[in-house]
């Protein structure tokens, strides 16, 4: 497997680590019965702000240890060059992300228009911009594999 | 109907240039050896500029490392 492979896998495993943990708060968050009491925009505001600059500083963080531990295990040099191959996969990848962000925030508008609680709106936002970590990489680990 | 398929013969010139190992040629070419793993397997098709580069490492014209094959189905 190489370097990128495994630096993808990484990072699919710590997105969805991420989506369970979150997943499990505001599950246990629906059944205490505080998502139907909050009802201000910028609690929520604030709340997407904190968890997306949350799981940014993670995954930088979780990269930095997997280029460690892997320099460490592998005694392989992390690729320092990135060729046309992988601009094409990143590009590709980046595409299919987007396109699951915008469904998850198309279903985001749909909760609100539709007048469902703000949570579920925001929640659909969160996840979909936690669908779209796991995509991304995904795609990148199929291309990897399969070719393009 | 036609199909087309893009041949390469990157194997057969780096066995022929004294066994050059994958990543000698990826140095050469200016690219992973990944990539260069993804070329020789078919699995991708590389740009008209890293064919140039890599017929040119080789010192052989493109049309003899890279084919284009038509085949009926």
């Amino acid at each position: 497997m190489s370097y990128q492979e495994k630096k993808h896998i990484t990072s699919i495993f710590t997105s969805l680590l991420f989506t369970v943990t979150y997943c499990m708060y505001i599950f246990q968050q629906y059944q205490n019965g505080t998502l139907d009491k909050i009802d201000s925009l910028s609690y929520w505001a604030y709340t997407v702000i904190i968890i997306l600059s949350v799981k940014i500083g993670f995954n930088i963080l979780v990269q930095i240890i997997f280029s460690i531990f892997h320099s460490l295990l592998s005694k392989e040099k992390q690729p320092n060059l990135v060729d046309e191959l992988d601009n094409l996969i990143e590009l590709k990848s980046l595409k299919y992300a987007f396109i699951t962000f915008m469904l998850g925030f198309l279903m985001a508008m749909l909760s609100a228009a539709n007048g469902m609680p703000m949570y579920v709106m925001f929640n659909l936002l969160i996840l979909s911009f936690f669908a779209a970590e796991i995509v991304g990489p995904s795609s990148q680990v199929y291309y990897y594999r399969k070719g393009i | 109907m036609s199909e087309y398929t893009l041949i390469n013969n990157v194997r057969k010139f780096r066995f022929n240039c004294n066994e050059m190992t994958q990543q000698e040629l990826a140095s050469k070419a200016q690219v992973s050896r990944q990539t260069i793993v993804a070329i020789e397997k078919g699995k991708y098709s590389p740009s008209l500029e890293l064919a140039f580069k890599i017929a040119q490492v080789f010192n052989a014209p493109l049309e003899e490392v890279f084919s284009y094959v038509i085949h009926d189905t």
